[in-house]
């Protein structure tokens, strides 16, 4: 329950941290107002259980670390410490899933505000058990994609520095591209469009 | 979003910002490892209790979710779809949920009996997913219906007098000898015969033994047609409608009870017809198709309908009970068609009460035209059927035991 509440206020620590560490310059001198506008949004979102107002603010969070790179590379400025742009790229993407997930938490509370008997009890605990169970899955998700990426992009560099050619450069991105591929196919039939999904829209979604 | 960043990342000849790729990678990995099983199979199961009310009891609704597949599903959404008018008062509908390994989740739900009508309780549907939702598997179970049945007013009887009888005892009396109640003639009497029916002061004024005859009594065949047009009476249409549809379960109930074969014709807003029958079931099959009845006018006229059906699914000269507000003015024709060709009819016509107030004098003007044009109408059909006018506050019960032979009018 104290994480769930946490979570309603995730914005307000997540955007002044990320857009704050771009460069000024990325964002023509407006850090700030850029800070307040996606903090708003996002805690709106948050408060009035609007799930397009978080993906927006998470959504432009992360179009904001990709553009403080590119500025960057075009501007020549210093560049961000890799491991640092990668654990705020899947923060940020572990926040916006985190944050559906306190939705859905709280929209399933409110239904049962009021109501003392077993069965609201029991359903109040079966709530309280999956958003447990689905922060915890998130997490574990989450702290292994990066720590996965760290170790590749660790090999990946100690490659790169032993073989520093443009043709070695070609070939490891296109097999990055192949790892790319098998790693988001692997084991999984195309999704094919669901037509119960059509009739009964997803209630929530995380 | 990946093929995006690899293009800037090729772009732009910064691998660093590949290095965001094998993120967005590396979570669609694990989420295939550790997400969500190749197979997903659930068993669903769902219990109504009750799922045919009369409307005072809570219902419950038990979800049951088996996990058949051997790995744990961390993020479930159950989700029962339920009519707008049905709001659970004890726990909800939709709820999200975790579920081991051949594990089972019980959702409950419970809610006050809604309005009188049938509804739809589901489909339940169940969704799956891993916990970034990249991946979805659905499972549906169908809908159930739940019925708020009316509930049958206790008639003590209604003296229905049709010329068809049929074979069997019954409480119809059938102008025919037999066992009965009903005394039918006088006769010598003859060895053999019941000393319980010897009449003494015949006996004593003829100097002979004689005996009493009865009048059989048997069952019949009925068709109650009930037709819920009441769109005329504005504030008191629905109170009317309502009236109508509890004298016809009750009727069905009453007629049933005494062992005839009843069939119900349903005209108005919901349309359906049951053909003749007998017993518990087929009362609960007529008070499921009144559960559904709505107020409102047919598309086609209560008479041809009423022809039509009465000649298909009853014999000839069996009764017809007629439960109308008499709005349709082709309802005289008809009864007198079915009169003429031998039926015997009843028409049980609920009268609207007057509204406390007008908004308007013409308004006022409207419906005193339209309840002396039913006075008409009521007058008309007395003269080829038993017509019962039944004024609000009075019991159908009182109102049925004065309704005696046929081409009667009975009002309160």
């Amino acid at each position: 329950m104290i994480v769930m509440r946490l979570l309603k206020i995730n914005y307000v620590l997540l955007a002044p941290w990320i857009i704050l560490s771009l460069p000024p310059s990325a964002l023509s001198q407006q850090s700030i107002l850029v800070v307040v506008i996606v903090t708003i949004v996002g805690l709106l979102g948050m408060v009035l259980g609007n799930k397009t107002a978080i993906v927006l603010a998470s959504v432009s969070l992360l179009l904001l670390i990709i553009w403080g790179k590119i500025a960057s590379d075009i501007n020549k400025l210093a560049q961000p410490d890799s491991a640092l742009l990668l654990l705020q790229f899947l923060l940020v993407i572990f926040l916006m899933e985190a944050s559906t997930t306190a939705l859905t938490f709280g929209s399933t509370m409110k239904k049962l505000e009021g109501k003392k008997d077993d069965i609201s009890a029991e359903a109040r605990m079966r709530a309280i058990e999956w958003g447990g169970a689905q922060l915890f899955s998130l997490g574990k998700l989450t702290v292994a994609a990066f720590g996965l990426s760290l170790g590749l992009l660790i090999i990946g560099s100690i490659i790169s520095v032993s073989f520093n050619q443009l043709a070695f450069s070609g070939i490891l991105v296109l097999a990055s591209v192949i790892v790319i591929f098998i790693l988001l196919t692997y084991g999984r039939e195309p999704e094919s469009r669901n037509e119960i999904t059509d009739q009964f829209p997803l209630t929530h979604s995380s | 979003m990946t093929a995006a960043l690899l293009t800037v990342a090729l772009l732009l000849n910064d691998l660093e910002i590949g290095v965001l790729i094998l993120g967005l990678a590396s979570l669609f990995f694990l989420s295939n490892v550790w997400g969500l099983p190749d197979k997903v199979d659930f068993k669903l199961d769902r219990k109504i209790i009750p799922d045919e009310t009369f409307g005072d009891e809570d219902i419950l609704v038990e979800l049951r979710i088996r996990n058949l597949t051997r790995a744990a599903i961390g993020n479930l959404e159950i989700h029962e779809v339920l009519d707008d008018r049905i709001i659970p008062e004890k726990g909800t509908n939709i709820t999200p949920a975790s579920i081991g390994a051949n594990d089972e989740a019980q959702v409950l739900f419970e809610f006050p009996s809604p309005p009188r009508a049938n509804y739809q309780i589901g489909p339940m549907i169940v969704r799956a997913r891993d916990p970034f939702g990249f991946y979805l598997t659905e499972k549906k179970l169908g809908a159930e219906s739940l019925s708020v049945m009316p509930r049958p007013e206790r008639i003590r009887g209604a003296q229905l007098r049709p010329r068809h009888v049929g074979p069997w005892p019954g409480v119809i009396p059938s102008r025919v000898l037999g066992i009965g109640t009903e005394f039918y003639s006088l006769r010598e009497y003859v060895p053999g015969d019941d000393p319980k029916r010897i009449n003494w002061k015949a006996s004593a004024r003829y100097n002979q033994l004689i005996t009493n005859e009865t009048e059989a009594e048997r069952v019949t065949d009925i068709m109650i047609v009930l037709d819920t047009d009441v769109t005329f009476f504005g504030p008191t249409e629905s109170e009317l409608f309502e009236r109508g549809v509890q004298a016809a379960a009750s009727m069905a109930s009453l007629l049933l009870k005494q062992g005839n074969r009843v069939g119900l014709v349903l005209q108005g807003g919901e349309r359906g017809s049951i053909p003749a029958g007998f017993g518990k079931r087929h009362e609960r099959r007529i008070l499921y198709l009144l559960a559904a009845a709505r107020p409102g006018r047919a598309a086609v006229s209560t008479s041809y309908v009423m022809n039509l059906l009465a000649r298909r699914m009853l014999p000839s000269r069996a009764q017809i009970v007629i439960i109308s507000p008499l709005l349709d003015p082709e309802i005289k024709e008809g009864v007198r068609k079915l009169s003429a060709a031998g039926y015997s009819m009843l028409v049980l016509s609920p009268s609207p009460t007057l509204p406390s107030s007008f908004e308007q004098k013409t308004e006022e003007i409207a419906f005193k035209i339209i309840m002396l044009e039913r006075s008409i109408t009521l007058l008309e059909l007395g003269r080829s059927s038993t017509v019962v006018d039944w004024p609000i506050g009075v019991p159908l019960s009182a109102l049925m035991s004065k309704v005696r032979g046929p081409r009667s009018l009975v009002s309160a």
